[in-house]
C-alpha cells in the first residue's frame, strides 16, 4: 500500500510537470508569438534527436565486428533501449505540437541545427574511419558506427529540407557548417603536408633514427584532403562565398580573424628563434632550437592565404563583420603589446634591483620575446584601426567599436586599478617598517608593469570614447505632444492608429498624417484634440 | 585583381606546394643505418627492435646486469606507446659511458583535427663492454626487476 505522503511527492512532480508542458505547448503552438520558448523548442528538438541517434549508433557498434574480446553488451544495449524508448516519442511529440503546421524560423532551426550536426559529425567520422586504414589501425568500428548513424540522420535531415518553403536567414547555417567543416579539414591537412615536408627538406628534427611517420602522415593527408576539400568547394565556394549575407560575413569575420592570428603567431615563433639564436639565449643545439620551425612556418602559410581570401571578401563594405573583425583584431593587439610591455617593464625593474637582491639570467628570452609582442602586436593594431574610419557614417556608433572601447576600458580600469592598489600597499607597508628598497622595486616589478601600461590605455580609450561622444550628432528633439482624441468616429474604412509615445488614439488617415507631420517638426509642447471638426493644436503653455 | 583571379591564383598554389610537398615527403627514404659500433648506431637497433616489438633483440643490447633482471616475458608485457619517430638530440661521450639523448615522437591518431604531434624526450645511458651496450633503462618502461637479484 502506498503511504499518502509517498502518494504526494510522486503526484505533486507530475502535475508540475503536466503544467509546464501544457504552458509551454500553448505558448509555443504555431502562429503564436512566442518566438523564444519555440526557438528553445527547436533546440530542445536537435538535444533529443542527437540523442536518439547516439543511441542508435551504439546499438550499430555492437554488432559491427570489433577487436574486442569482452563488453558489456548488456549495459550498453539497456542504455540504449531506455534512451530510445523515452527520447524518439518525445522527438514525435515536439515535431507534432511545435513544428508539423508551421513555417518559420524556428521549425527551420530545428531543421538546419540537427542537419548540420549531423553532417559535422559525419565528415568527421568518416575522416576518422578513413584514417584507421592508412595509420595501420584498420576497420574502425566507432568511426563506422558514428559514420552510419549520423550519415542517415544527415540523409534523413537532407529529405526534410527538400520539403521546406520560404526563405529563412537561419538556413545559412548549413553551408557555413560544411564550409566550417570543409576549411578545417583542408587547412588541417595541408599544414600537416607541409610540415612534414618542411622538417624532411630542412633536417630541423635531429638526426633521425626512426621514422614510421611519412606513410601515415601523408595517408592522413589524402583523407583529410579527400573529405575537406569537396565540403570546402560544394559549401563554400559555389555557395555561401558568394552570397553577400549575415551570415557570409560573420564566418569571413571569424576565419579572418582566426587566420591573421595564426599568422602573426607564426611569423612570431619563428623571429623568436631566430633572435633567440643569434644573441645566444637559446637552445644549446640547433636541432632543439629550430624544432618548431616547420609546423611554424606551415601553420603560417596557410594562415596567410586563409586570411587573404577571407579578408578580401569583407573589404568592399565596412559592415557589422568586418567592423568586428577590424576591432576584434585590434582588442587582441592591444592586449599583446600590453602584455609585452608588462614583461618589459619587469625584466628592466628587475636588472636594476636584481642587481643588489638575486642573481637573474638577465631575462634574454623574455625580453626578446616582450619586444617581438609589442612591434608585431602594435603593427597589427595600426593595421586595424586605421581601417577604423570614423567619418564613415554609423563608425562611431557601431556596436563593434562600442565594445572595442568600453571593454577593454573595463578590463584595463580593474587591472590598472588592483595593480595600483597592490603597488601602493607595498611602498606605503614598506614605508611604514622603514624597509623600502631594491627589493620592493623588485617584489613589485609586474604591478609597476600593469600601472604604467594600463594608464596611458585608460587615457587613450577615454579620449576615444569622449570623441566618439562629442561627434555623436545631436538627435532632433521633436514636437512633444499629447493627442486627445475627443471622437474616434466609426471605425470604418481609413482607420488608423498613431501609435507614438506621447500619444494614441483611433482616428483617420488624413488626420494621422497631418498630426504625424507635426509631430515631426520641432516646437514648443503642443496637445492636439480630434474631434468631429477635425483636428485642432494648442499649445502646452496656452491651455488654462 | 579580380576576385576569380585571385582565388585562381590561390588555388593554383596551394596545389604547386601541395605537389612539391608531397613529392619531397614521399622521397624522403629511410632513415640511414648508423655504424651500430657507435652509441647512436646501438641505441637505433634499440628503438627499432622496440617498435618492432622485437624482444629478443632488445636483450641483446642490455648488460649482463640488466639481461639478469629482465627476463623475455618481462619485456614484452611493458608499456611501448606507438613510435613514429626517433631522432638524435645530443650526444656525449665521457670515457666509457655515453649518454644519448633522443627525442620521440608520436602522431595522434584519435581525431581528425590533432593532427599535431607530440614529442617525448627520453636519454639512454650506454656503457663500452667491448661494445657499447645499455646499462641503465630509462624509456620504455618495462617490469624489470629493478632491485639487485
Amino acid at each position: 500500500m502506498i503511504p499518502i505522503g509517498g502518494l504526494i511527492s510522486l503526484l505533486i512532480p507530475l502535475a508540475l510537470i503536466a503544467l509546464v508542458v501544457r504552458f509551454f505547448l500553448r505558448r509555443t503552438r504555431a502562429g503564436s508569438d512566442a518566438p523564444v520558448a519555440r526557438t528553445i523548442g527547436a533546440i530542445a528538438h536537435i538535444g533529443v534527436v542527437v540523442a536518439v541517434v547516439t543511441a542508435v549508433r551504439n546499438l550499430v557498434e555492437l554488432v559491427v565486428p570489433a577487436e574486442e574480446i569482452f563488453e558489456d553488451t548488456t549495459r550498453v544495449v539497456a542504455f540504449a533501449v531506455a534512451t530510445l524508448v523515452v527520447a524518439v516519442p518525445v522527438a514525435v511529440v515536439i515535431w507534432r505540437a511545435l513544428f508539423a503546421k508551421s513555417e518559420d524560423f524556428a521549425r527551420r532551426l530545428a531543421v538546419v541545427g540537427g542537419l548540420s550536426i549531423s553532417m559535422v559529425t559525419t565528415l568527421f567520422s568518416l575522416v576518422g574511419f578513413g584514417r584507421g586504414f592508412v595509420v595501420g589501425d584498420g576497420f574502425r568500428a566507432e568511426s563506422f558506427s558514428t559514420l552510419v548513424a549520423f550519415g542517415a540522420a544527415w540523409a534523413g535531415y537532407e529529405w526534410l529540407r527538400t520539403m521546406e518553403t520560404g526563405t529563412f536567414e537561419v538556413s545559412d547555417l548549413r553551408p557555413t557548417a560544411g564550409s566550417g567543416v570543409g576549411l578545417a579539414l583542408s587547412v588541417s591537412g595541408l599544414v600537416l603536408l607541409i610540415e612534414t615536408a618542411l622538417t624532411e627538406m630542412l633536417g630541423v628534427g635531429g638526426e633521425v633514427i626512426l621514422d614510421r611517420s611519412i606513410g601515415e602522415r601523408l595517408g592522413t593527408v589524402g583523407v583529410m584532403l579527400v573529405v575537406g576539400l569537396p565540403a570546402l568547394w560544394w559549401f563554400w565556394l559555389r555557395d555561401l562565398s558568394i552570397r553577400e549575407t549575415r551570415f557570409r560575413n560573420g564566418y569571413a569575420a571569424v576565419v579572418s580573424y582566426g587566420s591573421l592570428a595564426a599568422l602573426a603567431s607564426s611569423a612570431g615563433v619563428v623571429l623568436f628563434l631566430a633572435l633567440e639564436w643569434v644573441l645566444g639565449f637559446g637552445e644549446s643545439t640547433a636541432v632543439s632550437q629550430f624544432d618548431p620551425i616547420p609546423l611554424a612556418v606551415a601553420t603560417g602559410s596557410i594562415g596567410a592565404v586563409a586570411w587573404l581570401h577571407h579578408v578580401d571578401l569583407l573589404r568592399p563594405r565596412r559592415g557589422l563583420g568586418t567592423r568586428a573583425y577590424g576591432y576584434g583584431i585590434a582588442a587582441t593587439s592591444v592586449g599583446v603589446v600590453a602584455g609585452g610591455l608588462v614583461s618589459l617593464i619587469a625584466v628592466a625593474l628587475e636588472a636594476v634591483a636584481a642587481d643588489t637582491i638575486v642573481e637573474t639570467d638577465g631575462g634574454g628570452s623574455v625580453t626578446i620575446g616582450a619586444i617581438l609582442a609589442v612591434g608585431i602586436g602594435a603593427l597589427l593594431w595600426w593595421m586595424a584601426w586605421r581601417e577604423a574610419d570614423v567619418d564613415l557614417a554609423g563608425e562611431r556608433e557601431s556596436l563593434p567599436r562600442r565594445i572595442y572601447l568600453t571593454g577593454l576600458l573595463i578590463i584595463a580600469g580593474l587591472t590598472g586599478g588592483i595593480a595600483l592598489v597592490v603597488a601602493l600597499f607595498g611602498f606605503v607597508q614598506a614605508a611604514l617598517e622603514g624597509t623600502l628598497g631594491m627589493d620592493v622595486l623588485f617584489d613589485g616589478r609586474f604591478v609597476i608593469g600593469l600601472v604604467v601600461t594600463m594608464a596611458p590605455l585608460i587615457w587613450h580609450l577615454l579620449s576615444e570614447i569622449r570623441s566618439d561622444r562629442e561627434a555623436r550628432p545631436e538627435p532632433v528633439r521633436l514636437r512633444e505632444a499629447l493627442v486627445i482624441a475627443a471622437d474616434r468616429g466609426p471605425l470604418g474604412n481609413g482607420v488608423h492608429f498613431v501609435t507614438r509615445a506621447d500619444g494614441h488614439g483611433v482616428i483617420t488617415v488624413d488626420l494621422a498624417e497631418e498630426i504625424n507631420a507635426l509631430l515631426g517638426q520641432t516646437g514648443p509642447p503642443v496637445v492636439i484634440t480630434v474631434d468631429d471638426d477635425g483636428l485642432r493644436v494648442v499649445e502646452v503653455e496656452a491651455v488654462p | 585583381m579580380e576576385r576569380n583571379t585571385k582565388l585562381g591564383l590561390i588555388v593554383v598554389s596551394i596545389a604547386v606546394i601541395s605537389l612539391i610537398a608531397v613529392i619531397v615527403a614521399a622521397l624522403s627514404g629511410e632513415p640511414a643505418v648508423l655504424d651500430p659500433e657507435t652509441p647512436e648506431g646501438v641505441v637505433q637497433a634499440y628503438v627499432t627492435a622496440v617498435a618492432d616489438e622485437d624482444w629478443a633483440e632488445v636483450r641483446s643490447l642490455l648488460s649482463a646486469d640488466l639481461v639478469e633482471r629482465c627476463d623475455l616475458s618481462e619485456l614484452s608485457v611493458g608499456r611501448v606507446d606507438e613510435i613514429s619517430r626517433v631522432s638524435i638530440d645530443d650526444v656525449s661521450i665521457s670515457g666509457d659511458i655515453a649518454v644519448v639523448n633522443v627525442v620521440i615522437t608520436h602522431v595522434s591518431a584519435d581525431d581528425p583535427l590533432s593532427t599535431s604531434t607530440w614529442d617525448e624526450e627520453a636519454s639512454f645511458v650506454l656503457v663500452d663492454e667491448d661494445g657499447w651496450i645499455f646499462d641503465e633503462m630509462s624509456w620504455p618502461y618495462f617490469p624489470c626487476r629493478w632491485d639487485e637479484p
